[in-house]
C-alpha cells in the first residue's frame, strides 16, 4: 500500500469502478497461450475433479474421473491432458538453436510457451498434481503400482517446473489471470477479496449503472477453482458417492448417467471460470506492453524454458530435488530476493504511475535540467588527484526532502549512472526546488542528460545485479539433515 | 452445566431463538482471530453460531466443511483407531518416547449424548482420568481422546473437546492432533491448516495445563511439544507423527483465555436486543432482522478486518455497512494508516481532487499527499482502451 493506492481506491468507491495503477502491461502475452482451469476435491489436492484445457476462447476440452481418488480413472484421462499438454508445451523446443559463446554452447528455443489459469490456487494445484505424477514408475516393480505412461511422468516435470518457475518475480511462463488484474487495477477489497476473479472483474468491468461494489458482491459466489463453492460441492459429493455405488454394482448405465451429471457441473463451473480468465487476459492485452524492460525479461523467460527442456531431455530426465540441499536454499532465495528487487525497479521506474508514490514518499525526484556542468572536477575521496564529476541541476516544482549525500540512480540508465543528491534549495516564493545532483559512476552516459527529453527522473531504485557472495557447497555439521539427503520418489505408497 | 442459576436466563435471553453453537478449541480459535470485535465476543459468550446467523438474508455467507475433507477426515481417524490403535502406538515410541508395550486407550467421544450434559459428564471423565495419571495409576489410559477441558467465562465454565491427550512414564503428558491432510515430501500439504492444527494443540495444551494445575501438579509436566499425526503421501497410510515446539502458541492460547468475554457483562442485554430478532427462528422479515443486527452492531461494536470473510458469518454485513459508510477499513488496516484524520474515502477523493482541507487533515499532512497524488495521477493517468464484452 501506498499514498497512490489509497488515493485510487477513494477513487474507486466515489466512482464505483476500478481504477487503472499502471500506464503499461508489465508482463508479455504470447499470441496463442494455453489455458488450463483445475477443479479438485475439498481434500485431495494431488488430484483432480476436472481439468479444462484449451487455447482458444470459445472452447475448452474437459477432462473428468468421476472418482478422482481412483488412479484407474484418474491416470487415462490425465494422459490425454499431458499429450495435449507436452505436445504444445514442448514445440517452441522444437525449433530450437544452438548457441555458441566462446567455448560453451547451448541450446536455445526461439519462443515459450505461456500457460494461464485463473488463480494463484491453479498454479499450486498443478504443481501438486505434477509432484504426483513426475516420480511415478514408468516400470513394472514387484508389488508396486503399475507402470505409468512416460508422457505422464513428463507430465508432471512440466508441471512441477511450472510450478516452481512462478514463484520467481516477473516471470511470465505461467499467469494467473487474478495477478495480471490486480497488479494494473485499483479497487475497494481485501487482498483476499481480489483473489476472487469474479469479483475483481465485476470491480473493472462493472454493468452499466452499477457500483462495482454490487456488482462485486453479486458474482462473489462464482468461483474459478480450483474448489466450487460449498453448496455445489454438496453435490458433487453426492454424485461420486452415486458414482462409486454405481460402480460397485456394476451398473454401467446408471454410472454413465451419473458421470455426466458431474461433468454438467464442472462445464458450468469452468465456463465461467474460462470466460472470467479470457477477459482478463484480452483485457490487458489491449493496454501498450511496457517497452523497455518487458522484452528482457521474456528472452530470460525463453532461457529458463530451454534451461528446462535440455534438462528433460538430459540423463536426469527432468528429475528434480523436490527439497533444497541448504547452499541451494541460500542460493535461491538469494536470487529470489534480487529478482524481485530487479523487477520492483523495473515496474517502478518504466511506468509513469508507479513513480507517483516514489515522489510523494521522496524516494525519487524529476525535475528539468537547467544546467549540466560537465567541466566541473573534485578530488573524490580517498583519492590525491581531481577528477571529472558533472553537476547536474534541475528545477522542479514538487518539494523534495531528499537526504543531502543520497545515492541516486538516473531512470534512463539504471544499472549505470549513479549520482549523490548534492545540495537541495527550495524558494518559497516561486514554490519551486532546485535539486543538485554530482554524477558519480558513467559519466559519459550522463552526459547524455544534456539531449534527453526532460523531465530528468533519479530514483533510488537500481537494476544493477547485486554482487552475491559464494556459498559453499559444503553443508554445516549443524544443517545436515539426520536421515541424510532426500530423495524424492512416488508418492502413492503402497502398504504391504 | 455448572452456570449459576441467576445468569441462565440472561444468557438466553441474549441468544433468543438464534442457532447455537458449542464452545470448541476450533471455535476458540476462530474467534481469537478477531478479539476486538464486541459484537463477536457477544455472541462467542452466548454460543451464538454467527455462520448460521444471517440465513435468509443476502449477507448469509457458506463455511461448510468440504464433505471431502470431512469423510477423509474420519477415515483417517478410524485408521488411527485401527487394531487398537496399531499404527499409531510405534509413532508415540519413535517420536514422544513412550516405552509402554502395552497401550491402554480411552474414547470419549464414544458412550455419551452430544450436548451439554455428556460435555460435562466427559469433562468428570477426563480429570478423573487425568488425576489417575498424575498419580501414577499404570491402569489409567495412557492416549485419551475426545478429552473434554474447561475454561471459565466469568462465573461460567465451557467445555472444549480436545482431539486426543498421550501420557507417558513419569507422567508427561501431551497433546495429540489427528489430522487427514497430507504430508508430501516432510512438509504439510498446507502450510496455513498446518498453522491452524498447531494453535489448537497450543490451546489443548494450556487448558490441559489449567486442569492439572487445579488438580494440585505442577503444571509443567504437561509437555509444550505436541504430536501433529497425518498421514504420509496421498493415500490414508502410512501415518506420520510430527513433533511440534508449542511454546509460542501456548503463550497464545494464554493470552486469547486471558481475554475470553465474561457473561455478565452481557446480562443486561433485553432478548428483544439480542441476537434472537436478528435469526432466522425470530420471526422478523429480512429488513427487519438487518435492521435489529444494524442496532445489536452499533450496541457491542464491531472490528471488521480481512480475515474476517473467511471466519465470520457476520463479514459480509460488516462490510456492506463500512461500504455505505465509506470507512476505509473496508480494505484493510493498511490504509487507514495512509488517511490519517480523513473520515470517509469519499473525502479522501474529493480530497485527492483538490477539495479543501479541514484543520485536522491538514495536520496530519494526508491533505496535502493526497492532494498531491490526485494531481500527480491526472497528469498522467492513462486512456483506457475499448471494454471487453462481459460474462453472460
Amino acid at each position: 500500500m501506498n499514498m497512490l493506492e489509497a488515493l485510487l481506491v477513494a477513487q474507486a468507491h466515489r466512482d464505483g469502478r476500478a481504477q487503472r495503477s499502471s500506464a503499461f502491461r508489465h508482463r508479455h502475452f504470447v499470441e496463442a497461450p494455453m489455458v488450463i482451469v483445475p477443479w479438485h476435491l475439498g481434500a485431495e489436492p494431488f488430484t483432480f475433479a476436472a481439468i479444462a484445457y484449451g487455447s482458444h476462447p470459445e472452447t475448452f476440452t474437459l477432462v473428468v474421473p468421476g472418482e478422482p481418488r481412483d488412479r484407474q480413472l484418474l491416470f487415462p484421462l490425465a494422459l490425454k491432458l499431458a499429450r495435449w499438454f507436452n505436445e504444445r508445451f514442448e514445440a517452441p523446443w522444437e525449433l530450437r538453436n544452438t548457441l555458441t559463446r566462446g567455448t560453451w554452447s547451448f541450446e536455445l528455443a526461439p519462443t515459450a510457451p505461456q500457460v494461464w489459469v485463473p488463480n494463484e490456487g491453479a498454479v499450486t494445484v498443478l504443481g501438486k498434481l505434477g509432484r504426483r505424477l513426475a516420480y511415478l514408475p514408468t516400470e513394472e516393480r514387484p508389488g508396486g503400482p503399475p507402470a505409468a505412461d512416460p508422457d505422464l511422468v513428463r507430465f508432471g516435470r512440466h508441471l512441477m517446473f511450472l510450478a516452481r518457475n512462478a514463484s520467481r518475480a516477473g516471470q511470465q511462463l505461467v499467469l494467473a489471470a487474478t495477478t495480471v488484474a490486480a497488479a494494473n487495477w485499483a479497487t475497494e477489497q481485501t487482498v483476499g477479496e481480489r483473489a476472487n476473479l469474479a469479483a475483481l472483474d465485476a470491480w473493472i468491468e462493472p454493468p452499466t449503472g452499477v457500483h462495482g461494489f454490487d456488482a462485486a458482491c453479486a458474482v462473489e459466489e462464482l468461483s474459478a477453482g480450483p474448489l466450487p463453492p460449498p453448496s455445489i460441492e454438496r453435490d458433487v459429493a453426492d454424485l461420486v458417492e452415486a458414482f462409486n455405488e454405481a460402480r460397485r454394482r456394476g451398473d454401467r448405465q446408471a454410472e454413465e448417467s451419473v458421470h455426466a451429471e458431474v461433468r454438467a457441473i464442472y462445464t458450468a463451473l469452468s465456463e465461467t471460470a474460462w470466460q472470467l480468465t479470457w477477459r482478463v487476459m484480452e483485457r490487458e492485452r489491449k493496454w501498450p506492453e511496457e517497452p523497455r524492460f518487458v522484452a528482457p525479461r521474456w528472452a530470460s523467460d525463453i532461457e529458463e524454458y530451454s534451461s528446462h527442456m535440455a534438462w528433460m531431455n538430459g540423463p536426469a530426465g527432468g528429475r528434480r530435488r523436490t527439497r533444497q540441499t541448504v547452499p541451494q536454499a541460500i542460493r535461491l532465495r538469494a536470487s529470489a530476493e534480487s529478482e524481485r528487487a530487479a523487477v520492483e525497479a523495473q515496474e517502478a521506474i518504466s511506468d509513469p504511475l508507479h513513480l507517483i508514490p516514489l515522489l510523494l514518499d521522496h524516494r525519487a525526484v524529476e525535475g528539468t535540467l537547467v544546467e549540466y556542468d560537465a567541466t566541473h572536477r573534485e578530488v573524490k575521496r580517498g583519492k590525491r588527484n581531481a577528477s571529472r564529476v558533472p553537476v547536474v541541476t534541475l528545477l522542479t516544482n514538487q518539494p523534495c526532502l531528499i537526504p543531502v549525500g543520497k545515492e541516486l540512480w538516473w531512470t534512463e540508465y539504471p544499472d549505470r549512472v549513479r549520482v549523490v543528491v548534492e545540495r537541495v534549495e527550495r524558494d518559497e516564493s516561486s514554490l519551486e526546488t532546485r535539486v543538485v545532483l554530482k554524477v558519480m559512476e558513467h559519466l559519459d552516459d550522463a552526459d547524455h542528460m544534456r539531449l534527453a527529453p526532460q523531465p530528468l527522473c533519479f530514483t533510488q531504485f537500481s537494476t544493477r545485479v547485486p554482487w552475491r557472495t559464494r556459498v559453499s557447497d559444503t553443508i554445516p555439521w549443524s544443517h545436515q539433515p539426520p536421515g541424510g539427503e532426500y530423495d524424492p520418489a512416488d508418492v502413492e505408497e503402497v502398504v504391504q | 452445566m455448572t452456570t449459576p442459576a441467576p445468569l441462565q436466563e440472561p444468557l438466553a435471553d441474549l441468544a433468543g431463538a438464534a442457532p447455537r453453537a458449542g464452545w470448541s478449541v476450533r471455535g476458540l480459535s476462530k474467534w481469537s482471530t478477531n478479539l476486538q470485535c464486541g459484537t463477536a465476543a457477544a455472541a462467542f459468550a452466548a454460543r451464538v453460531d454467527l455462520d448460521r446467523l444471517l440465513v435468509g438474508t443476502d449477507y448469509q455467507v457458506e463455511f461448510e466443511q468440504s464433505p471431502f475433507m470431512r469423510s477423509r477426515g474420519q477415515m483417517v481417524e478410524a485408521k488411527v483407531r485401527e487394531n487398537g490403535y496399531a499404527e499409531l502406538i510405534p509413532i508415540l515410541r519413535e517420536t514422544l518416547g513412550f516405552s509402554t508395550t502395552e497401550v491402554s486407550a480411552r474414547n470419549l467421544k464414544q458412550g455419551y449424548p452430544p450436548n451439554d450434559r455428556g460435555l460435562l459428564l466427559r469433562a468428570t471423565e477426563t480429570r478423573h482420568i487425568i488425576s489417575e495419571i498424575l498419580r501414577g495409576d499404570l491402569t489409567a489410559p495412557n492416549i485419551l481422546e475426545g478429552a473434554v477441558l474447561e475454561a471459565h467465562l466469568g462465573p461460567y465454565t465451557a467445555r472444549f473437546e480436545a482431539d486426543a491427550i498421550g501420557a507417558r512414564l513419569g507422567p508427561v503428558l501431551h497433546g495429540l492432533e489427528v489430522k487427514s491432510w497430507p504430508v508430501v515430501d516432510g512438509r504439510a500439504d498446507d502450510p496455513g491448516k498446518a498453522a491452524e492444527a498447531l494453535r489448537q494443540l497450543g490451546f489443548y495444551l494450556f487448558l490441559l495445563r489449567l486442569l492439572v494445575d487445579d488438580l494440585g501438579t505442577d503444571p509443567d509436566i504437561v509437555s509444550s511439544t505436541g504430536l501433529l499425526v497425518t498421514p504420509r503421501n496421498v493415500g490414508l497410510t502410512p501415518l506420520v507423527g510430527s513433533v511440534r515446539d508449542l511454546d509460542r502458541e501456548i503463550a497464545i492460547a494464554q493470552a486469547t483465555v486471558d481475554r475470553l468475554p465474561d457473561v455478565r457483562d452481557y446480562a443486561h442485554v433485553p432478548a428483544s436486543e439480542g441476537f434472537g430478532p436478528v435469526s432466522a427462528g425470530g420471526g422478523l422479515g429480512v429488513q427487519e432482522r438487518l435492521d435489529r443486527l444494524d442496532a445489536l452492531t452499533d450496541t457491542f461494536g464491531t472490528h471488521y478486518q480481512t480475515s474476517c470473510l473467511t471466519s465470520c458469518g457476520n463479514a459480509k454485513f460488516c462490510r456492506a455497512k463500512l461500504h455505505a459508510s465509506g470507512d476505509p477499513s473496508l480494505c484493510g488496516q493498511a490504509i487507514v494508516r495512509f488517511l490519517p484524520r480523513v473520515p470517509s474515502l469519499r473525502r479522501a477523493a474529493d480530497l485527492g481532487a483538490g477539495a479543501p482541507p479541514t484543520d485536522e487533515e491538514t495536520t496530519s499532512g494526508a491533505a496535502e499527499l493526497l492532494a498531491r497524488a490526485g494531481a500527480l495521477y491526472t497528469e498522467r493517468a492513462p486512456e483506457s482502451p475499448p471494454a471487453v464484452p462481459g460474462v453472460a
